[in-house]
Parts: C-alpha cells; structure tokens; sequence
C-alpha cells in the first residue's frame, strides 16, 4: 500500500476500517497475552521485591496500552457506523502470518520479553520517520538483526483512512444514525468520541495515531515511547545476569485443544484442564465481542435499556471474568508435549451465531449462551485450579446469574 | 553592581520549582537553595515505607542528617512549640526536602470558587461574619488562565462536563487529561444519594480532579492503583514538586542542598540583594542576586522574614495562619464496596462550598474515601479482633475479613478556616539543631469555622442515613484533624498597612522581594490549595521576569 | 519445626500455598521475640494432635481455644496476612515489619479482594470494577 494512493469511495474506506478493526483487535489481544504472563507475586520466583515493583508497573502501563486500542477499536467501529457500515469484529486467529497485513510484522500471542517488546514498538512506530540509530541499537541488543528492520506502521493505515473522510462528500458519506454512535456513558471510556461529522471523524482518528505513535513534541508519551522505556528497563534490569524472570514461561499462540477452526500454526494444548479452561476463556471472549458489536451497530432508539445492560455487562466481563481466567491460565501446564510451558488463552475466534437485530432475540441468546458458559465454571470449580481462574469462574456465574 | 545570580529562589518544593523553572526558561540566572536533602530512589523510599513501622507521612523520607539539620513537624513530632495537647492544636505539617511537600500529598487539584476571591464583598458584613475574611486583590477572572497553565505543567486529570461553570467558576481549557475513573464505592453512592438534598443543597457526586495521570503524560506513567498516594507515588503517576525541580535543572537552574537560609539583609534603599544561609556543617555563607523568592512554605518564610526583621511594616507576616478542619467520619455500607483499591479518594461533592450561609458559617468540601477504616487500624484491627476475640481461623476468618472489611467506608469532610490575626507564627525561643528558632504556633480554629464544621458532621451524618449505613462515627463534635493545608502568613494585599505582598506576590515594603506558595492566601475557601499555590507561582514568575527585563515562554 | 510451622500455618491462615522461605523468615522472627516459649508450646502441641481429618477442629480448640496460646496464634496468622507483628498486645500494639519481600507477600490483602499497598492493584481504572480476585462468594 503506497502513500500516493488516496481513498475515494465508501466502499473502500469501509474495507480500510475493518482492516483497521482487524489489526486494533488483534494486538489490543496481543499487548493482553504479554501483560497477562507477567508474574504477580514475589513467591513465583525471580524476582526480587524491587524487580517485583518494576514488573507490576510494566504490567500496569501494558493493560493500559491494550485499553486505549480497544479505544481505539471502539473509536474504529463508531467510524464505520457513522458512514452506514457495520461494526467488524472478526479477526484472523494466532499466530498471524506477517503477509496479512501491510504492517509486515506479525501479530502473535507471546509472553513478556524482549521479543515481544520488539514487535510491539514495531506495530506502534511512528509513519514517515525513519527508525532512529538509538532505536536501531536498542533493537539490536534486543535481538533484532538492525539491517533488516522494517517499519510499515498502523499510523501509515490511519493516513488512508484520514484521507478518504477528506475527499468522500461529508453529506453523502455520514448516512449513518447519531443515535447509532457508541458514548462514553455506556462505554466508560471518557475519550470515546461520537463521529456524526467530518471533523469529528478526523478528531477521532487523530486521536488514534496521537495515542498510539505521539507527535513530534512528546512521542514518550505515546504506546511507542512507553514500549521503547519498557524494553530499555528490561535490557538494563537484565543485563547484570542477576537471574531476574519477570514473565511466566507461557507458550506461544496456545489453542484450546477442543475448538476446531485455528491455523495450522497455532500450539493446541496439551493439558485436558488447561484446554477447557482455555475453552471456556474463547467462549466467553466470543459472546463478549458479539454483544458489544451489537451495542455499536444498532440504533440506541427504543432499546436503551439493553444497550446499557449489554454493555454493563460486557464491561464487567473484561476485568472480572476474562483477565482472572487469562492471567490464570499461564499458571496452568501447557501440557507434556510443552516441558516447563505454561499454557495460555488462544483468544479463539470460531464458528458462531452472530446475535440477531431484534432486542428480544438477542437477548434471549445472549441469556441462554451464558447459563450455559455458567454451568461449563460451575464444574470446573470442582476441580484443583489456581486461584484466579477460580474467580474467573464465580464472576462468570455471578454475572450469568444476574443477567 | 554585579550579582551571583538574578534570581535566588530560597525553598525547592513545588511552588519555588516552578518559578525557578519559568524564570530560568526565560533566560534568567537562577539559584535555588534547599534546606533539606534530595530523597534517594524512588524504590528505596518504597522500601522504608514498607518497613516502616507507622505508616507516617514522613516514613519514606527519613534521613537522620536532613531530619535533624532541617527539621520539620513531619520529621519531629517536637518541632512546634505549641501548647500541649489537649488544648486545641495546630495539626498539619509539612516536609523539607527537595521537592517540598507534594511528595507526599493526596494530589487533590480543585480550584478556588469565584466567591472564594470575593468573601467580603459577597458575603461580608452581618454579625456572624469574620472581618478578617477579606477580598483578594485578584479576582477567579484574573487568575483562570492561570489556573490552566497551572493544570497543564502538574498534569491535571479532570472532568470538564463536570467542574466547567460550577459556582458560576468557568473554565476556559479543558483538563489536559480526561478523569482518574471513580472507584466502584464512589459509583455505589452516586446512585443512592445524587439529586438528594440536605438542608437546601443538592448532593452531586463528581470526580475530584487531580495531578494524578490518567495517561502517559510528561514521561510518567498512568496511576495504577498503588494506594499509597500518601504517603509515596511508587511509580511517579502522581505528580509532586520533583518533577520541577528537574525542569528547571535542566533549564540551567543550579540547585544547591543544605543550604539552611538564616536571614536576609536589606540595603538601604529597602531592596533585599543579601541571602545569608548555613551548611549543615555550620559554615556560614552568603549569595546575593537581582531578586529574591521566599518559597519555603507558609511557616518557614514567616519564620524567615521574622528572623530576618522584614517586610512587616503592616504587622501581618506570621499572622493569620489558616488550615482547613479536616473531620473523618466512619460507617459500615450495607453493601460490599472494596475499599484498599485506586487512591485513596476518588470523587467528592463540592455543593456545600458555597451560598448564602457563609455569612454566618463556613463552607466546605465533602471527600468520598476508598481507604476504608485504615485510618482506624484497619485490617490489623479486625484480624486481632476476629481471631483473639471470635476466635476463627482459616476459612472461617477468610470469611469474616472479606464480609467486614469490605464494607467499611470513611466520608471526610475538609473546611473552610477563616482568618484571625491571632492565629500566628511566630519565633521560639527555643531552637533546632543548627541554632535557629523553631516556630511557636498559636492556633484556635474560629466559631465561624467551628459552625461550618458542626453543619458539615450533620451532612456527613445524612449521607450515612441516605445510604443506610450502621455503626455511624461521627467523632465528637469540636474535633478535627489537620489537612495538610498550611497557609495564610504573608496575606495578599493591595493596602501595604494590611497585607504583606501585592497582587504580584512582591512584598509592599522591598520592591525586589517576591513571595510564593500558601503564605499569600489572604483567605482559603475549601479547595486543596495546591493548583492555587501553582497558578499564582506560575504568575509571579511571569511579572518577576517583567521586572528583570527577561521574556517568560508565551503560555498565556 | 518448620514443616509444622508451615502445617500448622496453613491451618490458621485457609491459604494452601505457603512459601517455605517467608515461613523460615516468620518462624526466625517469632523465636526471636518473647513469644518464643508459646510457640514453642503450640508447635509441641500441635505434633501430638492426630491427622484424622479433624485435624482443623482440634487447633481450633486445643490451640486457639488456649486462652495462653491464643496471642501466639494471632501473632502467626498476622505475620503471613501483613507481615506485620506486635511489639506486645497492648492496644494499639506497634507493629513490626520484616524484610520488604515479607511485606509486599501479605496475604491478608487479597482476602479483602485488595493488594498490598504499595504494590500496583493492575491497571488504570481496575478500582472503578469489582475486584478481579474476589476470593469467596458474594456475602
């Protein structure tokens, strides 16, 4: 994808927002993975109480990259919305070949480490600047090979789309309903912006690029900045050989043994509880994503109160359900044909219902979907599981039971 | 005649930081000297405050050296000389160490309300009403664009549909950050409580605004839920006078610590060109510069002008000293709430600051807390209790814990203190360890405050029943705590016979002494005066440079 | 003497993973005090109970139920919760910390569906939420 390329019409400028959704997605999933295997307790070893201090920080400022691109995601789909789409949720699964993308850096799921940090100040580079020698070095003593770096950035995807809300005419490109657009008071998200207009759609993706690789002044404030500061601790902290082991030994793109449909890359899992613990995790995770799709595509109109149930709910799911179980996993074997791994959540995205348009209907699936999920955790919580999948689990019984 | 320096800025907290920083951008030859020592790393002050045995707002910085060369109420419980206990007491206290007391602030940034300017006028005039409580010579007009600037150096996270026009205060400039999230205990409330009323004023519950990252911002990361705000930031998402200090280093400031400032002279013409100032090995030497900035809190400049003989033509330097009556209420929620989590609060209710009654009574601010009852020894408290006395253990305790402790919950209330001539700092004769005199502290908190204070307990007490709380504290009627609010010294003024500096922070009687930081309140209304403090720095910083013929950054 | 140190402890606190160098570091920390001759008694005590499964009853009524070995047992349950011990019990008591490494692995904080303070509760925003590690069913 050349810079030269303009957009022109709304066909295209769709086709861009849900590549846009597509890649905001899969590494929102991706910066989840590597804080998810950052060790929490000092008594999971390597780690001195002080190192302990700088790998909850690391974690901390990792979930908080991870929720400005779901922002970001939610920012994308209120885009397509607002010129007469539907908001795009799907996304290929993990690992993602680096052709799929022009970004030419494959997304994965991967435990915290120099590697990982790697691609993720990849994804987030700043567009049109050539990578800097202190940054081509830090690669390097990061295990880059510094010749062969390439930079394709998200950035250079937001210019196209940029450029598309600039020549498409604003009266016959925003036929989507105002009452469409996702708020903050349903979201939480006190930098969501409802797009209704040009300028508004432009303020919307400046503000994506400005968060994710800054602007001139104060790029350290941005993903990139906080990546680069991240990795330099890591290196420095490291450096002097002092045995420190900030992330657990997670494997790499897990699968829940009992899903069909993933890539012919991806690592099932090994371990019977492990895979239906994972199971459950993409279960949930895909009921999660269709409810919010639904909260963002239909017109607030009518079904107000839903809207606000749906997104309640799914906004309890992420922290109280999704992360326990997430976080948990990596305390979980991944299983004999994995020595010393611990598994993790495949974020597997399959074969499913989309929920239909009317309320009721929609509700009534969600409804039963869950009280299904909720019996899945009420036997595993029978079983030997580290704690926080344990909580994972009363939470998802907890929300089932008050849906 | 050729001077060390053009500035000398004599305390290196928030307020003296920023104004070296400003006048050092701007081109200015600039020395800060600090009485106390830098603190080590952060992680090591994580460290003490973990081994700490109280948890005390200095448990992170004690330096035997420091602490004893450049004490303080913080360092040593003795400091003040004051009248023994039980005899009403002046309670807040203040650290000295480069970056002054943000260190260990909550990090709370409300604004002053335009009637907080105006009292007298407003207000004044009735039987009830306390003389002393006078006009600024500023007007919440005149310091706004201030208060902008202010927000976007310290990094404020706010609300702008919320605080924008709130007691007819406007903002010209949305927050520099979108809001620290309320916490699911101030969310709870809400829902009980908002569009209520009590006694004629509705309550609304609204995130309070901080110097507290909500994101990335100037370097720092976004706060993740430490919760020890007070008395450290582990991670620097809370911003304190440090990250100034830096600044102007870096802007060519130089910095120079132990540095105990001991007296300042004055020429013959009145101007103040002379900083004496003793090392902690008690050598004694001397700085001069173009200009003089006294930021070392509002108890140590009075004490500095009052040892120096300065500036007091109008007998008001250590008069007026001001605090805010800070009264923590306890109740247990019908409902789990889960405190321990975020900072230690989140949202207030500001509709108690303001109206008609502060012609006879105080004013004040309501605290949502979500630090539950560790102010009363929570959790060590319940699990002495619960294994020694209820005799559980294992799971049983686990219980127990979980059902109690998660339901506690602290509403606090911070009031207005008016000013009273009599309220004062002034020298002891007794003296510290490098042989200055130590402050003696008069302090009796007036009836005009007293009234505010019995009328915000009554609130408090509404809130719990709104909420259906039991086992309700309200504490004892006259009681409070200090808030950490020191100020009104070195009243703001434009008549030179009743107040100490102008409206430019230059004091009436030497035309090249500036003061900053809460000295110059000449009232306080119930704002944490910390973004005010910033504002009227960042301000005089401008005129001081004017005055030196230097070119400040253009901000505003 | 630690391994029932750490057995009996696992009995008092409800938590199954205790590590055994925090264990070694309490138990030096409690031999070193005036509390040494209780826990002594209780640990005596302690090794003649029978593991038949009730195992659980009998500390609670042969140690705990002790009103001698009673603030022993409080000093061992607050040691691992907060990593904290009384100086004495009066009241208030001074509480004493250890190393930092004793302190930020606290054990009482999660029961509560809290983190030790000091320590990062997760990420921006987690305390407008439920905790994520609320350990039992909703009371």
């Amino acid at each position: 994808m050349s810079a030269s390329r303009e957009i022109r019409t709304r066909t295209d400028l769709l086709k861009l927002l849900c590549e846009a959704a597509e890649l905001e997605h899969g590494i929102a999933c991706s910066y989840l993975y590597a804080a998810f295997s950052l060790k929490r307790d000092i008594a999971e070893g390597g780690m001195t109480w002080e190192e302990q201090q700088k790998v909850r920080r690391w974690a901390a400022q990792i979930y908080f990259v991870a929720s400005q691109e779901m922002l970001h995601l939610a920012l994308v789909w209120n885009l397509t919305t607002a010129i007469g789409g539907t908001p795009y949720y799907f996304r290929p699964n993990f690992p993602q070949g680096s052709k799929y993308y022009p970004i030419k850096v494959p997304i994965e799921l991967e435990p915290f480490g120099p590697q990982s940090l790697r691609r993720f100040i990849r994804y987030e580079h700043p567009q049109n600047i050539a990578p800097e020698r202190d940054l081509k070095s830090l690669l390097a003593s990061a295990g880059d090979d510094a010749e062969e770096i390439e930079f394709g950035s998200v950035g250079e995807l937001y210019g196209l789309i940029e450029s598309g809300f600039h020549n498409i005419g604003e009266k016959e490109l925003f036929i989507g309903s105002p009452t469409q657009q996702m708020t903050r008071d349903l979201v939480h998200f006190p930098d969501l912006i409802p797009v209704v207009d040009r300028d508004s759609a432009i303020k919307a993706i400046e503000e994506i690029t400005e968060q994710g690789e800054g602007t001139g002044r104060d790029r350290e404030d941005s993903h990139f900045g906080a990546f680069v500061a991240i990795l330099k601790e890591l290196l420095d902290s490291t450096a002097r050989g002092s045995g420190f082991s900030p992330a657990r030994p997670s494997m790499r793109n897990p699968s829940a043994r009992l899903e069909r449909g993933y890539g012919a890359d991806s690592n099932p899992i090994d371990d019977p509880l492990a895979g239906q613990v994972a199971a459950l995790f993409d279960s949930v995770y895909s009921l999660m994503l269709r409810m919010l799709a639904w909260s963002f595509e239909f017109d607030s109109v009518g079904v107000e109160e839903q809207l606000k149930k749906f997104c309640s709910v799914t906004i309890d799911i992420m922290p109280r359900v999704l992360l326990p179980l997430g976080e948990g996993l990596m305390l979980m074997p991944a299983g004999k044909k994995y020595p010393g791994k611990t598994a993790g959540p495949g974020f597997g995205l399959t074969r499913h219902v989309m929920l239909p348009p009317s309320a009721e209907n929609a509700r009534q699936l969600c409804r039963e979907r869950m009280k299904e999920l909720a019996v899945l955790a009420a036997d595993l919580l029978k079983l030997r599981l580290p704690e926080p999948v344990k909580s994972g689990c009363r939470h998802l019984r907890e929300i089932a039971e008050t849906f | 005649m050729a001077r060390d320096f053009d500035v000398v800025v004599i305390g290196a907290g928030m307020a003296g930081a920023m104004t070296a920083y400003r006048l050092a951008q701007a081109g200015a030859r600039v020395l800060i000297l600090e009485a106390g020592n830098r603190n080590p790393s952060r992680a090591q002050m994580v460290g003490s405050f973990a081994t700490a045995s109280a948890k005390t707002l200095h448990s992170p910085y004690v330096q035997a050296e420091s602490d004893t060369k450049a004490p303080s109420p913080d360092s040593s419980s003795t400091y003040y000389e004051q009248p023994a206990a039980p005899h009403t007491q002046y309670k807040s206290t203040y650290e000295r160490r480069t970056g002054g007391s943000t260190w260990h602030w909550l990090g709370h940034t409300p604004r002053m309300l335009r009637s907080d300017f105006k009292m007298s006028s407003r207000y004044g005039g009735g039987p009830d009403f306390p003389p002393a409580l006078v006009d600024w010579p500023v007007t919440y007009d005149d310091v706004e664009p201030w208060y902008c600037e202010a927000e976007r150096e310290m990094g404020v996270a706010g609300s702008h549909d919320e605080w924008n026009g709130l007691f007819d205060s406007p903002r010209s400039k949305p927050f520099p950050m979108s809001m620290i999230w309320p916490s699911y205990s101030d969310t709870w409330i809400a829902g009980q409580i908002n569009g209520k009323s009590f006694e004629g004023s509705e309550y609304r519950v609204r995130s309070t605004p901080s110097a507290r990252n909500s994101e990335l911002y100037d370097g720092r990361p976004p706060c993740a839920g430490n919760s020890i705000c007070v008395p450290l930031c582990p991670i620097g998402a809370k911003y304190d006078g440090a990250v100034h200090v830096a600044k102007a280093t870096a802007a060519g400031a130089s910095l120079w610590e132990q540095c105990v400032v001991t007296k300042l002279d004055k020429d013959a013409d009145g101007s103040v060109h002379t900083v004496h100032f003793l090392t902690y090995g008690g050598a004694s030497q001397t700085v001069t510069a173009e200009v003089v900035v006294i930021a070392a809190h509002a108890i140590e400049t009075p004490k500095l002008l009052l040892m120096s003989g300065l500036a007091n033509m109008s007998d008001q330097v250590g008069r007026n000293l001001m605090d805010h009556l800070a009264k923590s209420t306890f109740g247990i929620a019908p409902e789990q709430l889960f405190p321990f989590r975020g900072p230690p609060s989140t949202s207030g209710i500001e509709s108690f600051r303001d109206g008609d009654f502060r012609r006879a009574r105080a004013g004040f601010r309501v605290s949502l807390n979500n630090d539950g009852w560790s102010r009363r020894g929570a959790p060590y408290t319940e699990i002495i209790d619960f294994v020694t006395n209820k005799k559980l253990i294992g799971a049983d305790l686990q219980e127990a814990l979980f059902a109690r402790v998660t339901k506690q919950l602290r509403l606090s209330c911070s009031v207005e203190v008016a000013p009273d001539p009599n309220n004062r700092v002034e020298l002891s004769a007794m003296t510290d360890a490098l042989g200055l005199p130590r402050p003696k502290i008069t302090f009796t908190p007036p009836q005009y405050s007293l009234n505010g204070l019995a009328q915000a307990t009554k609130t408090l007490g509404d809130m719990f029943r709104l909420i259906g709380a039991t086992e309700v504290d309200l504490g004892a009627a006259n009681a409070y705590d200090g808030a950490g609010h020191i100020m009104g010294t070195c009243r703001m003024g434009s008549d030179p016979k009743s107040s100490v500096v102008d409206a430019q922070c230059r004091t009436h009687d030497h035309p090249n002494l500036f003061i900053v930081g809460s000295s110059v309140f000449p009232t306080v209304g119930s704002p944490n005066p910390t973004l005010t403090i910033a504002a009227l720095a960042l301000r005089a910083a401008q005129d001081i440079a004017d005055q030196l013929g230097f070119k400040t950054e253009p901000q505003i | 003497m630690l391994k029932d140190f750490l057995a009996l402890s696992r009995i008092l606190t409800g938590v199954e993973n205790l590590d055994a160098e925090l264990g070694r570091q309490y138990l030096d920390r409690l031999t070193s005090t005036p509390f040494e001759p209780l826990l002594r008694q209780i640990l005596e005590r302690f090794r003649g109970l029978e593991d038949d499964g009730t195992l659980a009853d009998q500390v609670k009524r042969q140690i705990l139920g002790d009103d001698t070995l009673r603030p022993a047992v409080c000093q061992i349950i607050l040691l691992w919760y907060t990593s904290a011990m009384q100086d004495n019990l009066g009241t208030p008591g001074v509480m004493r910390y250890g190393t930092q490494e004793g302190y930020f692995s606290g054990l009482g904080w999660s029961i509560i569906g809290a983190h030790v303070p000091g320590l990062s509760g997760g990420y921006f925003g987690h305390w407008r939420y439920r905790p994520d590690n609320e350990p039992l069913e909703k009371v």
